[in-house]
């Protein structure tokens, strides 16, 4: 859904003008409906947002194919934004521009969190795909962002149910040094203190930290009974998993957010035998035949190698509940969608354990209905193996 | 102090020595801080890792390979980017630093369009079980890293000063206008330099490679983390970047463990500033330099 | 009307022309006045960059402490105090001169290069700092909510802070285009390609060049404060580090030769950022190959080459009526 621009480049103002003509041509006519997509095909988040990106596209081919909505075609507007929260609004305001009924995040959560003033500006619904950063539907300006991954808050909620399944007294935490991940530490570590499981250390590093042999070090000092790396995925999180298995005991449990679970070729770059053991916070299992379906959708429409992620389950989903939406209302104006959307209950969602749920309602965005859209899944040898035997949340 | 932070800081130590090395090269050659280095090191790593994995190469082809391609993109640069600017604008520095500033962003975007945007593992040169040390244990790309290091060390040394381009590198470096007057061949020196530059940086950056991988936005921090080595080690002789290198790698480890985790940024910039403030030439110097 | 032409600088008057087109343009279009006011960030961080580095050959990397200053200035300011929010402008605008200086100090005597790395690092190392201040700074989440600007006892809505922003950077503009042609300006520039004839004059180079620094910084900040002003909020990767890299090219893109080159390269960035972004994933990629070509063919940049051409339609008549012109 590329426009096509002239490359005006010479005279600046009257590139622009002539580029953005261009621009306002694609928008929805009375046969299509616009979903917008801003997502980051070209910064730190390319690598899985474009995994969630060709999902979302997937979704809505099928959709399409099943003879769309209202009688009407999905088309999907899309741009990049590089995750970057200084250019993310100027892309959003123009899929905006171009008519779209609801715009969908997979970029970075910072990027989708200065976004907020934007569509609460535009009144037009804003749907993350991927964030779970409860920032997203805290006010000021949250009346039009839709959370549907399980929150942060209530990912610690899940977490604290899973050391004390396996009598973890004592919990380490390694991050990263990104904005995004301080924002989730700090709501996970208030659940996990209240629950009064002791956090003995805490260390953090760089993205592109060339060691982290230190951090380990002192982690293995501090003596826990499990490990919990929360990073953005990416090369710290391999060399925290490489580093740990090289210097923690082989007793201390592992554990990470779904990043490790959703970025497969991080996989490959682990030493072997590093991963094994691991528990994350996963999102999918076939118990819930919703998922086996998104997964057959999901298999037709990629090669032979493919691997379905969590975050390609959530893409589905997220299309799903929004075509429903579009479909109940019998609409596909934003005010109207953003109704529909805010009266959804119960939605049976196509991720997560099998009586998972989302429902919205005017002043609740937090969708999730409960910790069991949580799947926490093992590795075994180099690759998730599945349900983690030990703890699963209910909801 | 544990022995696998020792080990630790002995191959994160390496991989800073040889890109420190990389840019001494180029500035005795040249008198140009070639701020391409790391990304030359991210695009021999990157391509290695995209021939075994997508193409199916054979290792050891797929390294040459990624090392033809670090030496190619070397020469290029000094000839289609660095000496052109030089011949139209003399001496200056910024115009050249500039140009390899772009030269550093168009190898990084090329290697993402080419290879991909995401993470690739490091692919190991040679195979074999790790070997213990006490309480710690050396893997092999571990081991392979540390004689490569060495051995490279050992070559450019001897080269310097048992042959003659060798010799001459070091007149050029000195007074690049002298050694033209002595009717040095300056133009073939530096473009040895340039290319053994490239070689040495497409070298660590495959060998280091499988310490967490590399992807095409790699290259920028190597850069940095090479030309600090440089700063602390100083361009006084050719084991000076050795040291800069070995001295980096402790401070960056060393700080996180001792003093906590939000220590490495700001004692890096303390190191830094210390070093510029009082020490500019570096460890080890033959001449101040500025 | 050839030697009305040559007397008097129109740049002033056709760069305000062009900025009133411009906001013609952008009308009451929301992209539109977001594209406005993210040039006018780049312009002011382009023309910040322009005074240290075109004209004092001084290369500093910590631009993006600079917008980082403006920014939380403005965001503290209006949420913390009671002062004006125009006070959080000249708040930041001085820390920034004040560490442009300081970092500066402390690498004077040696190579550019130098000063390159310490800016550098001090730019990494500022955004951990701001993440690991949340009393201060808001920590990751950064500072949300920050009120609309009242400029004279009007509240600055997006509308009514376009033409607010056109004016300013149109000033500043003005302001640092003099400044170039001025006395200031010529001796910044022979220290640059000349130090020692010019220290030999008895003007101190390194003093020179620190109060280039300082003013490059000022101005950078005001960037970050109008970007913060404009989209009221601000967090630690507000402004990541390619940013710097972007200013660094934008007066090479524009042209060096005249302060107009600066903003001409912000709008182009702007362009490529946002409209050839969008031809493939490889917008940063045509745009890095522009910024070589223009550098090893076009080294004057685009008003440079224009200036050429104006001077073919309108030739100056001899040197003295331009002596005595100027």
């Amino acid at each position: 859904m590329k426009r096509k621009l002239g490359l005006k480049v010479g005279a600046a103002a009257a590139g622009c003008t002539l580029a953005l003509a261009g621009c306002g041509g694609g928008g929805g006519g009375d046969d299509t409906i616009v979903i917008g997509l801003v997502e980051d095909t070209s910064g730190p988040g390319a690598a899985y947002s474009q995994i969630t990106s060709a999902a979302v596209r997937a979704a809505v081919d099928k959709v399409n194919e099943e003879g769309g909505v209202l009688g009407r075609q999905l088309e999907v507007v899309s741009d990049d934004d590089s995750s970057d929260p200084s250019r993310s609004p100027t892309v959003t305001r123009r899929i905006i521009g171009e008519g779209a009924s609801v715009v969908m995040f997979t970029t970075g959560s910072g990027a989708v969190i200065a976004n907020k003033s934007v569509m609460q500006e535009a009144e037009v619904p804003g749907l993350p795909v991927t964030s779970a950063a409860t920032q997203v539907i805290e006010d000021p300006d949250a009346d039009y962002m839709y959370l549907q991954a399980v929150t942060t808050a209530k990912q610690g909620e899940a977490f604290v149910g899973a050391f004390e399944a396996i009598d973890a007294e004592k919990i380490a935490i390694l991050s990263d040094d990104t904005p995004t991940m301080a924002a989730y530490n700090e709501v996970l570590k208030d659940a996990i203190d209240e629950a009064g499981i002791e956090i003995v250390a805490e260390e953090e590093a760089a993205t592109d930290a060339a060691d982290v042999t230190a951090q380990l070090s002192r982690v293995e000092q501090a003596e826990p009974d499990a490990v919990l790396v929360s990073t953005v995925g990416g090369q710290i999180e391999v060399l925290y998993q490489n580093t740990a298995n090289k210097v923690l005991p082989e007793d201390v449990q592992m554990f990470s957010l779904s990043s490790i679970g959703n970025q497969p070729q991080l996989w490959g770059q682990a030493d072997s035998g590093a991963l094994d053991g691991l528990v994350y916070v996963g999102a999918i299992t076939d118990e819930n035949p919703r998922t086996k379906e998104a997964r057959e959708v999901m298999e037709a429409a990629n090669d032979d190698d493919y691997v379905m992620t969590d975050y390609d389950a959530q893409a589905y989903s997220a299309v799903k509940m929004v075509a429903n939406a579009i479909e109940e209302t019998g609409s596909a104006e934003p005010a109207d969608v953003h109704k529909a959307l805010n009266s959804t209950s119960g939605f049976e969602a196509y991720y997560g354990l099998p009586d998972f749920t989302v429902s919205y309602t005017e002043d609740d965005h937090d969708g999730a209905d409960g910790a069991c859209g949580v799947v926490f899944t093992v590795f075994d040898g180099s690759e998730p193996s599945g349900a983690w035997d030990e703890y699963q949340p209910s909801c | 102090m544990s022995p696998q932070l020792f080990l630790s800081i002995i191959e994160v130590g390496c991989f800073f020595s040889l890109l420190a090395l990389s840019f001494l090269l180029v500035l005795d050659g040249a008198a140009v801080f070639n701020f391409a280095i790391g990304p030359y090191a991210m695009a021999a790593g990157l391509a290695t890792s995209w021939l075994v994995t997508r193409l199916g190469y054979p290792v050891l082809a797929a390294a040459l390979a990624g090392l033809a391609i670090a030496v190619v993109l070397a020469a290029v640069t000094d000839v289609a980017v660095i000496r052109p600017i030089e011949a139209r604008l003399g001496g200056a520095e910024l115009p050249a630093l500039v140009a390899v500033a772009a030269t550093l962003f168009l190898i990084e975007q090329a290697a993402g369009t080419i290879f991909g945007r995401g993470d690739f593992p490091g692919q190991p040169l040679l195979g074999f079980e790790p070997i213990a040390l006490g309480s710690a244990a050396m893997s092999a790309p571990q081991v392979t890293l540390l004689v490569a290091t060495v051995a490279v060390f050992a070559l450019v040394a001897w080269w310097l000063r048992a042959s003659r381009t060798g010799r001459m590198l070091r007149a050029v470096g000195d007074n690049k206008h002298a050694a033209q007057l002595l009717g040095l061949p300056v133009s073939r020196i530096r473009g040895i330099a340039f290319i053994l530059s490239g070689l040495i940086a497409g070298l660590a950056g495959l060998l280091f490679a499988h310490k967490s991988g590399v992807s095409f936005t790699s290259g920028l921090q190597w850069t940095l983390w090479g030309f600090l080595a440089l700063v602390i080690g100083g361009t006084g002789s050719v084991w000076a970047p050795l040291i800069g290198g070995m001295l980096l790698a402790a401070v960056q480890i060393l700080s996180p463990y001792y003093f906590g985790s939000a220590a490495a940024d700001y004692a890096i910039l303390l190191v830094a500033l210390l070093f510029f403030a009082l020490r500019p030439s570096g460890l080890i110097t033959r001449k101040v330099r500025t | 009307m050839r030697k009305l032409l040559n007397r008097y600088d129109l740049s002033p008057v056709l760069t305000l022309a062009a900025g009133l087109a411009l906001l013609a343009w952008v009308g009451d279009n929301p992209f539109n006045q977001d594209l406005f006011a993210l040039a006018a960030t780049y312009s002011l961080l382009a023309l910040g960059m322009y005074i240290p580095f075109v004209l004092a050959g001084s290369l500093s990397m910590a631009y993006t402490a600079y917008l980082a200053f403006g920014g939380y200035a403005v965001a503290l300011v209006a949420t913390r105090t009671d002062w004006p929010m125009v006070a959080g402008y000249f708040i930041g605008a001085a820390a920034s001169a004040v560490l442009a200086v300081v970092l500066g100090f402390a690498t004077r005597r040696l190579s550019s290069f130098f000063l390159v790395a310490v800016t550098l690092l001090f730019a990494i190392a500022f955004e951990g700092w701001l993440t690991s201040t949340p009393e201060f700074s808001g920590g990751a989440a950064g500072i949300g909510g920050v009120p609309r600007m009242e400029l004279f006892g009007v509240e600055m809505t997006r509308e009514l802070f376009i033409p607010v922003l056109l004016v300013l950077v149109w000033g500043i503009g003005v302001l640092v285009d003099r400044l170039r042609k001025g006395v200031f300006g010529m001796v910044l520039r022979a220290s640059r390609d000349v130090p020692v004839a010019v220290e030999a004059s008895g003007v101190a180079v390194p003093t020179l060049r620190l109060v280039a620094l300082g003013t490059g910084a000022a101005v950078a900040s005001l960037g970050g404060s109008v970007f913060v002003t404009f989209n009221q909020a601000i967090n630690p990767e507000t402004f990541i580090l390619h940013v710097v890299f972007l200013a660094l090219f934008m007066p090479l893109l524009g042209g060096q030769s005249t302060a107009w080159g600066a903003i001409l390269g912000a709008l182009i960035v702007v362009q490529f950022t946002f409209n050839l972004g969008s031809v493939g994933d490889s917008g940063t990629l045509l745009f890095t190959i522009a910024v070589l070509v223009v550098l090893l063919i076009a080294p004057r940049g685009i008003l440079g080459y224009l200036g050429i051409l104006w001077r073919r339609l309108v030739p100056l008549e001899s040197e003295k009526e331009r002596t005595h012109g100027a």
